[in-house]
């Protein structure tokens, strides 16, 4: 049982992947999460649903939404390649679009409820000094919320690692470019390659047991 | 100072899914430094304060403080609490937990992003020291006891430089003996810094102690406002308080 470079490197491009597809989603989960906490607006209640939606839909139903939106006839992805240069049908940058929007709502939900549950009166007293809103937001409401958002940040990353079937409708199975470990593993079985199978299993174990220990440890009451 | 307010506002709450509804509309004049409000729960009271502070807008009206107009419906006025000036210490103090008490006093003057200077530093220290709570600078607000917190709220209230200091229902989250200790560390720091003050209560011991103006709520209306200091001068004290303590619990007994 030995890892080949050709492992490591599958590894280096997951972790690139769901590194920077947890990036995406903290980005844009916590904004919407505080926009949606702080502010009552029309359509708030179907926009959550919208918003909520890549949690329950199957993976291959959103993989088959992006490739309608990003696709080459796609609506937005001539635009894209035009504009920015930016493919993301079988390109590692698709996995990364794929991943973020699958871990999306798990940020969302969670840093949401952080926020919700953030004291009014500690951001009306930080007010009261003399706060502006953007000081009220990262002195007071943001470290308040912080705990909630990391424990949503780490369910993101860890499914973001185990993304598959949006991915590969997405980006493909290309090894090199765009195959991540669990694509690696399904080959492996499929190719009756046991000891690939196997070495490459325990390697994801041992990676999402080191992401649950440091997660205990940080999220603990006290340190 | 001279506080000046006349707002109505209704105010939408839903409790058990049914929505509710409670309209205010006080209205009043003092020229003292110490002024009590009084009366029953839900009487509007502590909206009056959130008002004046910033906190809720009202729907109609006035607020002027010492010259300053914060909020003039007619005039399309009303300035952010930021700007009010106003300090705040709430029913539960709202000391942020995840700051020491050293960075809790200090709040209002960190000029965020940037770090504490030296001699600002030096400022809140000494601050701390007059509440007698330096030795507790580095601890969070979960480990003090309540006296200390108010203490806290009290100091990180003042180094803003504020014009006035709310303070709704200071000594209610407190025992008896306390309670006795705090309002006379109030009424020595309101004389020490001499910044006026407005507080909400429903012990007549803090009418008593605090008010040279009272007034009195009841129903989302202010039913008198007591000239108390003036009342003392000219009828002398021992009359003075008994009539006021009747109109006092007078509100109590309508009520029921």
């Amino acid at each position: 049982m030995e890892l080949t470079v050709a492992d490591w490197q599958t590894l280096r491009l997951t972790l690139k992947v769901a590194s920077l597809a947890t990036l995406y989603a903290l980005l844009l989960g916590v904004t919407l999460a505080w926009v949606f906490a702080r502010f009552r607006f029309i359509g708030r209640d179907v926009l959550d649903a919208v918003l909520t939606l890549p949690m329950v839909l199957p993976p291959t139903v959103l993989g088959y939404y992006l490739l309608v939106l990003f696709g080459r006839r796609g609506a937005l992805g001539p635009w894209l390649e035009e504009n920015f240069g930016i493919q993301l049908v079988f390109t590692w940058q698709g996995a990364v679009v794929a991943a973020a929007i699958v871990a999306f709502p798990l940020v969302f939900k969670s840093a949401r409820a952080a926020f919700e549950d953030v004291e009014k009166n500690m951001e009306q007293a930080a007010r009261t000094l003399g706060s502006r809103e953007i000081g009220v937001f990262f002195r007071v409401s943001l470290p308040l919320a912080a705990r909630g958002i990391v424990a949503g940040m780490l369910l993101a990353f860890a499914r973001a690692m185990g993304e598959f079937g949006a991915t590969l409708m997405v980006a493909g199975n290309l090894p090199g470019r765009t195959q991540t470990l669990s694509m690696a593993v399904y080959e492996a079985v499929q190719a009756g390659d046991d000891v690939r199978a196997n070495t490459l299993a325990l390697l994801i174990s041992a990676v999402c047991v080191t992401i649950l220990a440091l997660s205990g440890y940080f999220l603990s009451p006290k340190r | 100072m001279q506080l000046s307010v006349d707002i109505e506002l209704t105010l939408k709450t839903r409790q058990r899914r049914k929505a509710r509804e409670f309209s205010l509309h006080a209205r009043f004049d003092s020229a003292e430094d110490r002024v009590v409000f009084f009366g029953p729960s839900g009487s509007g009271k502590s909206v009056t304060l959130q008002a004046i502070a910033g906190l809720i807008q009202p729907t109609r009206g006035h607020i002027r403080l010492g010259g300053r107009t914060l909020f003039d419906s007619a005039a399309g006025i009303s300035l952010p609490a930021r700007a009010r000036r106003i300090g705040y210490v709430f029913q539960d103090y709202a000391l942020f937990p995840h700051l020491t008490v050293f960075e809790n006093a200090g709040y209002a003057l960190r000029q965020w992003p940037r770090p504490l200077g030296h001699e600002t530093r030096e400022r809140i220290l000494h601050m701390l020291d007059v509440f007698g709570v330096a030795a507790l600078a580095n601890n969070l607000p979960s480990e003090l006891s309540g006296g200390q917190r108010q203490r806290v709220a009290l100091a990180r209230a003042l180094l803003h430089e504020p014009e006035v200091i709310l303070l709704d229902e200071p000594f209610s989250a407190m025992d008896f003996l306390l309670r006795d200790k705090m309002r006379e560390e109030l009424a020595a720091i309101q004389a020490r810094f001499n910044v006026p003050i407005v507080l909400i209560t429903h012990d007549l011991k803090d009418v008593r102690a605090f008010a040279d103006t009272l007034v009195v709520y009841q129903y989302g209306t202010i039913a008198k406002v007591l000239p108390c200091r003036e009342m003392c001068r000219h009828e002398g004290e021992t009359q003075a308080w008994a009539s006021i303590f009747e109109a006092c619990s007078g509100v109590f007994n309508k009520a029921t």
